[in-house]
């Protein structure tokens, strides 16, 4: 029989509508989802899965293509998913920054207790987050939609098991288990293991304390779900190898060599992470930032590979942290005295204290030939957008930063580079906001060279580069961009200390400042300021001992008042 | 009166044959239910034109590109209502540019009394002589932009309190209908800013005339049939139609609906929008919140409105169900109303704009004005979470006129919380409202409605409205007191027919020196300076808080003269009455 895949459509469609505004009164704030559907010969096929996915727009993808089921109860099973994928939104995670902070907790919790397993905690522990919320957000459900949220688990027990739930590791059943204790209910399960269901209710209690949908223990709640996970793991693992020595040899597929758990696929597995899919890329960025600050940047890479954020490298990464971690500007401003401004004139009653020659005759007699003073009296007021004293004028950005070895690794939050680009990353912040160019010179046996650029992005990923090698000041690139710039300059040089050419560097430098252009010298180092530095100040160079990128904004931000 | 509108649109459809007007872009949304009209198009800019005339003191901002028929329509318009020739209508426009000098504005001192040829009045002062802009029932302001700011701030004061001041005399304005026209930004014009837009209820971007509408153009000379246009609309009378007007209903959730827009342009869940400068939904206000989400309009709007768009979405949207034939305001009107009152006095995120603007590049849908473009999204997006809300807002309605019982009450603000209504309005301020100010005295509430409506008679309301003057614990007793006024309209107007008196303007305020009562409601409304508006009715007192009800209007008894007329409603041996009585006129 063919199927009429434009009426399952259509039917689905209007499920979505009737959950939207019948059970969230078209209160959610999220676009009603587009549907689509899984054939056979689909990469995604998977018989009774479904998947979602977020790109333009929110987006099911049905996996239907056998189904002989009637309309109504394919409109229920509609129903039971979309409320499911509304709940990750309003319930569990609830947000992006929750969904990491769980992840945080996986990560942080494996890594402390059971990382002796050697397990690839970043590609488990989004599953393990998803379990955690699935828990939480079909309780939820089960307990306004009873009946409908049970069937359609005991059909999703059926089909990912394949229907040999009994013969899951116990790891696996995990999530099925609990949720049959919270719920009170058969799923099928037939679990007999009393040892294993004592540990699930213990879980299940901890799981309810204080509410189960009670947003401010997720986290924790998370964290009791993985300790719970990874025993269960350790128990499942020393009973296939007592099973192994019994059976002499037979593996369990379950458990492959590698020790890495194979589990069930989550509940509307997504392509690009389903606790993402309302929000925009722009968004997910700003809670990166925010999130950021809440992690070393070695876990913030690995929670973020966690979240199946694939589309964002290393590097990437690397500069969202670094601009995390440097959220305060450093406004390097430099002064110059006002010129003039546009202007426009108006006119107004002409009183008898103004000046006499301000008073405009043609324009009175125009009014009136009367003249009264102050009242038929006109003069012309000019109006202007003019202010006296200084004004800020706005230079290119010359940024020059030691990359020899001494300098360190960028991943090292106590190396002078990653000071030196934090401290960059606040410079170039302001630079972008007035919107002038900026080029990187970097030095050590060899410079790197980026030329003036308005792309800031690619700007901050340039700097990413870790020292080596010596520290030869690049005179004739630093003369070849200073040529090139056709506004004046302002130099940032970060560095840790002695230049082997110094003295040729000075050289320039004074021939650099004596142009009408602008110098900071940071030196992350604890001696006194090289004699050779110190004839620059007398040049209007700025030369100040630095160790951190909190000193250096510090440092302008008090020259600045 | 029935059915004028349909006098309006066949003057309208007289223009459109005569080829002077040819716009053909329609009003989404809405249409004509009188039945004659009913397959007649709502066109765009006539009709919220049309609209703005049937508005007390409308003011309407047309803007687009020159050449666009922006001051012609304007024209037309004033010829039609106010049966203005070619000549007269002229005199009703006032044509923006810099160097525009008060005088040239609002008027000059008497030259005749500064020369010595007339004297001075009898303050022993030089009067003014306003221009014919100041008094004209059709104010056409040309080329608004090209005005210096100096020139709108003159402008403002007369747009805001329908009121100018030249020299040491100032004047209240009689009835006007106010249309302004702007160019596009360029060289010659000045930045408006948004208090002085504000002042501009209503605003709309013209485009040029279609292809087809433009082939008729220029192929007949048109002063001729501009000559007629006085005679399209006759036996009309504008004011009364606007008075009329002022009667239409509103249905329950279209009154509604106002309250929730300008509730969603102002709420956000993290700050006061109407007190923060430094950081706003552009500047990283909306980062991690969870009303950031596509169909919520709070992370898409940087300004509140101003409470004059409330009033406005309220009369223009009786305007609009009027002319539509419509017994009462629908939701339908004010969502098709509500972007021509938004657009060009709020301020929108330029995120928002920018997204919108790239996805209707994507589908081909090229924009006119991404402000108004953007407007109607966000409205749009209002109505379709006002679908939801309505429910509650009907039952929060239902709280404030104590009609629920105490248990339903209970029931209410738990459903509210409920986490599945994700309603900032709710969570921000009706929840919090019901449960800290409601809910304690829910019951002394029910008591005073059941109390107000039972009442019968003027001594009991008296009592009760002092008894809650006192009640500061009770937050709706504005509401309650409401309630008591108009009951009392209703037994007043029961018990005392209007009477009608006519007494001459010349002299009026020496006369009025003989009765105190009357002196003293003349006096507190026009302090030392009687001069009421022509064609204005003025409330001297209301039956609400006092015992009569006394309105004054000045009118034109011809020759040059004044007369005013008293509607009076009270007591037949009440002071005033008698006063009135023995000084009338003309006894009705």
């Amino acid at each position: 029989m063919k199927i009429n895949y434009d009426e399952y459509r259509r039917l689905a469609e209007e499920t979505c509508q009737q959950v939207f505004s019948e059970e969230y009164s078209n209160s959610l704030g999220i676009p009603l989802p587009k549907i689509d559907f899984i054939f056979p010969d689909s990469i995604n096929y998977k018989t009774g899965e479904y998947y979602i996915k977020i790109d333009e727009t929110f987006r099911i993808f049905f996996n239907f293509g056998l189904l002989p089921i009637r309309y109504s109860e394919f409109q229920e099973e509609v129903r039971v998913i979309v409320r499911h994928e509304i709940e990750h939104y309003m319930c569990c995670p609830f947000d992006v920054l929750t969904h990491l902070r769980m992840l945080k907790g996986i990560i942080e919790t494996y890594n402390t207790h059971y990382h002796h397993h050697l397990i690839d905690i970043i590609s488990l522990a989004g599953r393990i987050a998803n379990e955690t919320a699935d828990i939480i957000i079909d309780t939820k459900n089960f307990r306004r939609h009873k009946s409908e949220t049970l069937k359609s688990e005991k059909s999703w027990i059926k089909n990912s098991s394949e229907g040999a739930v009994k013969d899951l590791p116990r790891h696996n059943k995990l999530m099925f288990l609990t949720k049959e204790i919270i719920w009170k209910e058969d799923l099928g399960l037939g679990e007999e293991d009393e040892g294993l269901r004592d540990t699930v209710e213990s879980l299940a209690e901890k799981l309810e304390k204080g509410g189960i949908t009670n947003k401010s223990l997720f986290t924790s709640k998370t964290i009791e779900y993985t300790h719970c996970f990874f025993k269960l793991y350790e128990q499942e693992k020393q009973y296939q190898r007592q099973k192994e020595i019994e059976n002499a040899g037979e593996a369990d597929q379950n458990l492959p060599q590698s020790g890495q758990p194979q589990l069930i696929p989550p509940k509307g597995a997504s392509e690009n992470g389903s606790q993402f899919i309302f929000q925009s890329p722009d968004k997910i960025k700003d809670t990166l930032v925010q999130f950021a600050q809440e992690a070393s940047l070695q876990q913030f890479s690995q929670i973020l590979s966690a979240a199946g954020i694939s589309n964002l490298s290393e590097q990437d990464k690397q500069k969202i942290w670094f601009e995390a971690h440097n959220m305060d500007i450093i406004p390097i401003i430099e002064r110059a005295q006002l010129g003039s401004n546009d202007h426009y004139s108006y006119p107004a009653p002409w009183r008898l204290s103004d000046p006499l020659e301000d008073l405009d005759m043609t324009l009175s007699f125009s009014t009136s030939p009367v003249i009264i003073p102050g009242i038929t009296t006109k003069k012309w007021v000019r109006n202007s957008v003019f202010n006296s004293g200084s004004e800020k004028t706005n230079m290119n950005l010359l940024l020059i930063i030691d990359y020899s070895g001494s300098m360190g690794d960028v991943n090292n939050e106590n190396s002078n580079i990653h000071q030196a680009i934090l401290a960059a990353y606040g410079i170039i912040r302001y630079f972008e906001s007035i919107n002038k160019k900026i080029a990187v010179l970097g030095f050590s046996d060899v410079p790197r060279v980026f030329d003036w650029s308005k792309d800031y992005d690619s700007v901050r990923e340039y700097l990413l580069h870790n020292g080596s090698g010596g520290t030869k000041f690049p005179v004739l690139e630093a003369q070849r961009l200073v040529e090139e710039s056709r506004e004046s300059i302002v130099s940032v040089i970060i560095t840790d200390g002695e230049i082997q050419n110094n003295i040729e560097a000075v050289s320039y430098l004074k021939e650099y400042l004596t142009d009408g252009n602008r110098l900071y010298i940071f030196l992350q180092d604890n001696k006194s300021i090289n004699q050779n530095y110190k004839l620059l100040i007398d040049f209007g160079g700025r030369i100040v001992k630095c160790l951190s990128a909190k000193q250096m904004r510090d440092f302008v931000l008090n020259e600045i008042e | 009166m029935p059915n004028l509108n349909i006098k309006i649109v066949q003057a309208l459809d007289k223009v459109r044959l005569s080829n002077l007007f040819v716009h053909n872009a329609e009003l989404s949304g809405v249409k004509f239910t009188t039945e004659s009209l009913k397959s007649r198009k709502v066109y765009l800019v006539e009709t919220l034109a049309v609209v703005n005339a049937l508005v007390d003191r409308g003011t309407m901002l047309l803007s687009g590109g020159h050449g666009g028929g922006k001051t012609t329509l304007a024209k037309y318009l004033g010829q039609i209502f106010y049966k203005l020739s070619t000549d007269e209508i002229e005199d009703c426009i006032l044509r923006g540019h810099p160097q525009l000098t008060e005088e040239k504005i609002l008027g000059s001192l008497d030259i005749a009394q500064l020369t010595g040829a007339r004297k001075l009045n009898d303050l022993n002062q030089v009067d003014v002589v306003w221009n014919d802009f100041v008094d004209a029932p059709w104010k056409i302001i040309d080329e608004l932009n090209r005005l210096s700011p100096y020139a709108q701030n003159i402008l403002l004061s007369l747009l805001a309190e329908s009121s100018v001041k030249y020299h040491n005399e100032s004047k209240r304005l009689p009835a006007f209908s106010l249309y302004a026209t702007m160019n596009p930004k360029d060289e010659g014009n000045f930045t408006m800013s948004l208090p002085f837009l504000d002042r501009f209820a209503i605003a709309l971007p013209i485009t040029m005339p279609d292809y087809d509408s433009l082939a008729t153009i220029g192929k007949l000379e048109k002063s001729s049939r501009q000559d007629r246009l006085s005679s399209y609309l006759e036996d009309f009378d504008l004011l009364t139609v606007q008075e009329e007007i002022k009667d239409t209903k509103y249905s329950e959730e279209a009154e509604l609906f106002i309250n929730v827009i300008i509730a969603a342009y102002r709420l956000c869940d993290r700050i006061s929008k109407e007190s923060n400068e430094s950081t706003n939904v552009d500047k990283g206000l909306c980062y991690g919140c969870h009303y950031n989400a596509p169909e919520k309009v709070c992370n898409k709007i940087i300004h509140p409105l101003s409470v004059r768009v409330k009033e406005d979405l309220y009369r223009y949207g009786k305007a609009l169900a009027w002319y539509l034939g419509e017994n009462e305001v629908k939701i339908s009107h004010i969502q098709s109303l509500a972007p021509y009152l938004i657009w060009h006095r709020s301020s929108i995120s330029k995120v928002f704009k920018r997204e919108l603007r790239d996805s209707r590049f994507g589908n081909d849908a090229f924009t006119l004005n991404i402000d108004l473009n953007a407007t109607e999204e966000i409205i749009k997006k209002i109505a379709n979470e006002f679908d939801g809300l309505k429910v509650f807002l009907k039952e929060y309605d239902k709280v404030r006129k104590g009609r629920l019982e105490e248990i339903d009450f209970q029931n209410l603000l738990k459903e509210m919380e409920s986490p599945n209504n994700n309603f900032l309005v709710l969570k921000k301020e009706i929840i919090p409202i019901l449960k800290n100010l409601y809910k304690p005295v829910y019951d002394d509430i029910r008591k005073y409605n059941e109390k107000i409506n039972a009442a019968k008679n003027m001594e009991e309301l008296n009592n009760l409205k002092s008894e809650l003057s006192a009640r500061y614990d009770i937050p709706n007793r504005g509401y309650l007191a409401d309630l008591i006024d108009v009951k009392k309209k209703m037994i007043g107007n029961k018990k005392f027919p209007e009477k009608i008196y006519k007494l001459p303007f010349e002299g009026f305020e020496e006369l009025v020196l003989k009765s105190d009562e009357l002196h003293k409601l003349i006096k507190s409304k026009f302090y030392d300076n009687f001069n009421p508006a022509i064609r204005k009715e003025e409330i001297l007192a209301n039956i609400e808080d006092s015992d009569i009800e006394l309105k004054l209007e000045k009118q034109s008894a011809g020759g040059g003269k004044y007369m005013l007329k008293f509607k009076y409603k009270g007591p037949a041996d009440h002071p005033v009455n008698v006063f009135l009585e023995q000084c009338n006129e003309n006894k009705l």
